[in-house]
């Protein structure tokens, strides 16, 4: 591992001009994935900026519109015993829930989960794949089992966030700053693909760093469920999952959004399975034709196909849950 | 029927305090003056040549104080089929072998200097898979191994990379299937389990100025490890010591030297330096052993009342780059054929065979686990051709007490029957099998197992004890046997308190150290109780019967009058005519000068006639029912409950057991469901606990254990194995509850989502 400096910063204007001031310098929050790609040699950055350091980010407030506001390095585990979002947002509790183990609960952040870069084993291990400057994917022809079934292209990692696609289906976004200006992001623009430059899976630059992550108020009695397929019941990554916030009217869908983690490159929206469903009564059947559109389009390679599958059982059982919820 | 104060009870383990309270010394607790850290360098390629290897830029590194490399070592063949060098010296066979190793002031500068070794290899073709490595014309992993020939569907050809053929041939097979009612064959297949112990492998290596080595190892085998690491360093095995201090788990995968033992030793030896080398959990996926991946075809004939005729097993096992124990690990699943139900008439053919791949060796369950997998599997197939209960055709072919295998073994006890009855009604078998919701099932399966092992390194197996009475009147045992985790030092105690009549509490115990305590083989073969307990007792007994011998004079009493119980020396009959063991201690130490030391050794009988598979006497047995719960829109399977009984002879302890079987359980349970180390090329995809998953107390099952007790007349006090057995029927349990759930066989371990998925949706065509 390189021998890194580690800095304190005091501000947010403190941690943004050290970023710009030290090419080589990477922001660290928990540390929980930094750490573990430094010591891999897939991070080696000269100057570790600690933004823990800094007053006021860890806070977990709303605004006067009644947004919540997250401060970014809020740890999962306060964030999913907040008092407000247990109320309004249980979503984000559920989908905390199930993420990692509660030891990393305690350390990992908000920003550091959204902005953690992909498990695939070939990337981890020792394997020239493409992400590491190598000449393909090696997990498309090799062990596919982990990998995405939707947008694959030169990379088929799928993003491992649990809180991402939560976050998705309640409609947030993230602030950033750099040195020159301070833009608002919906996250529904800020995940992409891998790339061999870029191998996280957001379109953050170098030198910006994620001070706020806003989630809009959700409309009256609207619900959310996290829902997520795992190998064993802790400390394991989703094969797959499913974020769904449902609002209702009398019997009738308003507003639906269907987010599926662990099957691409970006939390994936079901767009088509949402449509099928808004504006209508959820019955039994019209649940069953919601989860068998939300895979449309799905590609899967030579050892994932049960992700189809699973998505669509996860979809399926979501909404049955939700709808039967929000009866009682 | 006279009471026991020691056995039979649930005596919380002797080093448990310790333990809980992190008090226990592991090895990399071990700290010595002047300490070195050392690393270990290893191959990338699969397969290569080593052309040269250059540490001349790492010796200079500040803080570097003794490199080596294969030319530095006497590059000797060792293990049990010697093929295999500590570090490599001219080739490497799989990714992780050992070619260099470090030793520094610390990690971050040995690291370094790893970095800084530079080897050049030309690459060799390899080979992966065992089927591909059996072609003819397949890269040799071992150049110079001839092609043998082997039997394929009747018809005999030639294979390469074989490095071990077992095949046997009891009675007459073909003529038994021709006269079946009925015959089926199938194939399973299993997948590479690691250990996963929690604490990793290591050694803490000194040798002092006198040439003397001095080793605390995680190991199971200290004696053993002293021959190996005696040869390959080219000494004498008297001038070593081994320590095994606590062990935080093995399950079969500290049996052998690894290079951490070695390297230490000859790093330590070079530098003038304590050196302590600990492996990383990569090292322990990728450069330890695992379970063999093993496919087994069964072919097996029935008469129409469930009666087994013949039954056929042929098996390619994936021994990986050297053969470390699996010759014998096939053999004992070779075992397996006749062992558990009457079976008149059986063959066995069995290949080991050489692959580029990491190296497997032993594992709780010795390749029996496998082949009853794949047999217990198919019982419950054949039970459903026939429209028999599965818990019935097991009762019906179960093998009872007096009798002698096909395969040759002399029953000397066996509850069997009764275990199989015990679990049916513990389950509720017949009422819930009938009445549970969708998608619940309950699935049986039986072991047996041995309680000691075959010659090993030409030895018979074999223990022995000290038995020490202190002044105090307190005991000192000396074993050389290596309690791992299991709690054999607790169980020792137990015999040794019990034979002389004291608390167990006053037994103090050294074990597992070869320069204190008597020669031991290790902990394997689930061996420990029957042999090592056996020469406690004969130790416990000498020692008791010395102190009778002087504490008469004191009682005025004839020595065979004497009784000793409850910490108590007194004539029989008249309890008031006593001491106690402290008063008698004082007597024939301070007024005799005599010392009490007795002294026991217990050999297995090695009967070396025609058995298919020489392991002696006594046999244990189990059977296990599991009831398992299948979503099957996800494919997830919950294990809700096991039901285990098994036939352990007497249970010295039966807190023992039963961890013993709620640990085989887990285990097995993530073998059966989860556990599977991936490899692309040789290279493991999976090297972390992360991506690795064994289950987690939220998967752990509730387990109800009970002893089945048959008093072996070989055994102490009657008692047998029952470690490994234990897991050996979960696996089989799961996949047949499985079926019983949802209609699903899956014969290829680990049952995953993914294949029970596949298998649901498949539609009947395909
Ligand atoms: C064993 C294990 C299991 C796990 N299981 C799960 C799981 O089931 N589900 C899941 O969702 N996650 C899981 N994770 C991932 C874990 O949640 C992340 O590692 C964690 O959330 C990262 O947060 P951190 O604060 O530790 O980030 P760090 O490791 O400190 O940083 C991660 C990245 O984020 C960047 N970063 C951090 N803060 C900011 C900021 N304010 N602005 C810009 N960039 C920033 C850092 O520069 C770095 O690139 C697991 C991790 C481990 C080790
Ligand atoms: S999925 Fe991405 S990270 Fe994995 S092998 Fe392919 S290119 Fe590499």
């Amino acid at each position: 591992m390189r021998p890194f400096e580690h800095v304190d910063a005091t501000s947010v204007s403190d941690a943004i001009a050290l970023l710009k001031a030290e090419p080589d310098g990477t922001i660290i929050a928990g540390g929980t994935d930094l750490l573990d790609l430094m010591k891999d040699g897939l991070a080696s950055p000269r100057v570790l900026i600690n933004v823990k350091t800094i007053d006021g980010l860890d806070r977990i407030e709303a605004d006067a519109a009644g947004h919540l506001i997250i401060g970014p390095i809020t740890t999962l585990a306060r964030l999913a015993e907040d008092a407000r979002v247990r109320q309004d947002f249980l979503l984000l509790s559920e989908a905390i829930s199930v993420t990692a183990s509660p030891q990393l609960r305690n350390m990992a952040t908000v920003a550091g989960n959204v902005c953690q870069r992909p498990r695939c084993w070939y990337y981890r291990g020792t394997f020239d794949c493409f992400l590491k400057g190598g000449n393909s994917c090696l997990a498309v022809g090799g062990r596919s089992r982990d990998s995405g079934i939707f947008g694959a292209a030169e990379c088929a990692a799928v993003n491992p966030s649990d809180l991402a696609p939560a976050l998705l289906a309640l409609g947030a976004s993230v602030v950033i700053e750099n040195a020159k200006r301070r833009r608002e992001v919906p996250l529904e623009s800020f995940f992409t693909a891998p790339q061999k430059d870029r191998p996280g899976f957001t379109v953050l630059g170098r030198d910006e760093m994620i001070v706020e992550v806003k989630v809009p108020k959700q409309p009256v009695g609207s619900r959310g469920i996290y829902l997520k397929a795992m190998e064993r019941k802790t400390w394991s990554f989703a094969q797959a999952s499913a974020a769904i916030q449902l609002s209702r009217a009398e019997a009738r869908v308003t507003d639906v959004r269907i987010i599926l983690g662990g099957v691409a490159p970006v939390p994936w929206r079901a767009s088509a399975a949402e449509d099928v469903l808004r504006g209508k009564v959820p019955t039994g059947e019209l649940i069953e034709r919601v989860a068998a559109t939300a895979t449309d389009g799905a590609h899967p390679l030579g050892q994932n196909g049960y992700k189809v599958k699973l998505a669509k059982a996860l979809v399926k059982r979501g909404l049955a849950m939700l709808v039967d919820n929000s009866r009682s | 029927m006279k009471s026991h104060s020691s056995i039979g009870r649930r005596v919380p383990r002797v080093d448990g305090l310790q333990l809980v309270t992190g008090g226990a010394l592991y090895t990399a607790d071990v700290a010595l003056p002047r300490m070195l850290h050392g690393r270990i360098l290893r191959s990338p390629h699969a397969h290569a040549r080593v052309l040269c290897v250059d540490a001349e830029r790492a010796k200079r590194v500040r803080g570097v104080m003794a490199v080596i490399t294969g030319k530095d070592t006497a590059g000797r063949l060792f293990g049990i089929f010697p093929d295999e060098r500590a570090v490599a010296v001219d080739r490497v066979r799989y990714i992780g072998e050992a070619v260099a190793a470090v030793a520094a002031l610390d990690d971050d500068i040995a690291e370094e200097a790893l970095s800084l070794i530079s080897v050049e290899y030309e690459p060799l073709p390899a080979v992966f898979d065992p089927s591909e490595a059996m072609r003819l014309g397949a890269p040799l992993v071992h150049e110079g191994l001839a092609p043998i020939h082997i039997k394929e569907g009747g018809e005999s050809k030639l294979a390469s990379n074989v490095s071990f053929v077992n095949e046997f041939h009891v009675g007459d097979v073909e003529r038994a299937f021709a006269e079946a009612d009925h015959v089926r064959e199938d194939t399973f297949t299993t997948s590479a389990q690691c250990h996963c112990a929690l604490e990793p492998h290591g050694a803490v290596a000194d040798f002092d100025a006198g040439g003397k080595l001095t080793l605390w190892s995680s190991t199971q085998g200290p004696f053993l490890l002293a021959r190996d690491l005696a040869f390959t360093l080219d000494m004498s095995p008297s001038d070593i010591r081994i320590i095994k201090p606590r062990v935080g788990g093995a399950f079969g995968g500290k049996r052998e030297m690894m290079a951490s033992d070695f390297c230490a030793a000859l790093l330590s030896r070079r530098a003038h330096r304590p050196v302590k080398i600990i492996y990383t959990r990569e090292e322990e996926f990728m450069a330890t052993r695992a379970r063999h991946p093993m496919t087994l075809q069964v072919k097996t004939g029935v008469r129409r009342d469930g009666t087994l005729v013949a039954q056929e097993m042929t098996i390619i096992a994936d021994g990986g780059a050297y053969s470390s124990r699996g010759p014998v690990i096939l053999k004992y699943a070779g075992g397996q054929l006749g062992s558990l139900y009457r079976v008149p008439n059986i063959k066995f053919a069995g290949y080991h065979v050489y692959t580029n791949n990491p190296v497997s060796g032993s594992f709780r369950g010795f390749g029996m686990l496998q082949a009853r997998f794949a047999i217990e599997s198919q019982m419950d197939l054949l039970a459903e051709d026939l429209g028999i209960d599965p818990a019935e055709i097991r009762l019906k072919n179960a093998v009872r007490a007096g009798e002698v295998t096909s395969g040759g073994r002399r029953v000397t006890s066996c509850g069997l029957s009764e275990c199989i009855e015990k679990v049916v009604e513990a389950s509720g078998w017949r009422d819930r099998r009938v009445n549970l919701p969708p998608n619940h099932g309950l699935g049986i399966a039986c072991n047996d197992y041995v309680s000691s092992g075959a010659r090993s390194q030409g030895f018979i197996d074999s223990s022995a004890a000290y038995v020490r009475l202190q002044d105090d009147g307190t005991v000192v045992l000396f074993v050389g046997a290596a309690d791992i985790g299991q709690g054999s030092d607790t169980t020792l105690c137990q015999i040794a308190a019990e034979e002389l009549g004291v608390p167990v509490a006053s037994i103090r115990i050294v074990s597992a150290d070869t320069e204190l305590a008597p020669r031991d083989m290790g902990t394997y073969a689930s061996r420990i109780t029957f042999v090592a307990g056996n020469a406690v007792k004969l130790a416990a007994a000498d020692a008791r019967r010395q102190l009778f011998q002087v504490a008469a004079d004191c009682l005025e009493a004839r020595p065979e009058d004497l009784e000793a119980r409850d910490g108590r020396v007194f004539v029989k009959g008249s309890p008031d005519r006593g001491l106690s063991f402290q008063e008698a201690a004082v007597y024939v130490m301070k007024e005799r000068g005599v010392h009490v030391q007795g002294r026991g050794g217990f050999a297995a009988k090695v009967e070396d006639g025609d058995a298919v598979l020489s392991v002696p006497p006594p046999y244990s047995f189990g059977a296990q029912v599991a009831e398992v719960e299948v979503d099957t829109e996800t494919g997830q399977v919950k294990v809700r409950r096991f039901v285990a009984a098994h036939d352990c002879g007497f249970a010295i302890n039966p807190m023992g057991l039963e961890g013993q079987v709620e640990g085989s359980v887990v285990c097995g349970m993530g073998h059966a469901l989860v556990e599977n180390r991936l490899l692309d090329e040789g290279r493991v995809l999976n090297p972390s606990l992360l991506d690795y998953k064994i289950p987690t107390s939220l998967e752990a099952p509730y387990v109800a254990a009970s002893a089945i007790e048959t008093k072996d007349p070989e055994g102490p006090f009657g008692a047998k194995g029952v470690s490994e057995g234990a897991q050996v029927p979960v696996a089989p349990a799961i996949a047949n509850a499985i079926y019983d759930a949802i209609g699903v066989r899956i014969n290829d371990l680990p049952i995953t989502p993914e294949k029970i998925l596949k298998a649901l949706h498949r539609s009947p065509k395909d």
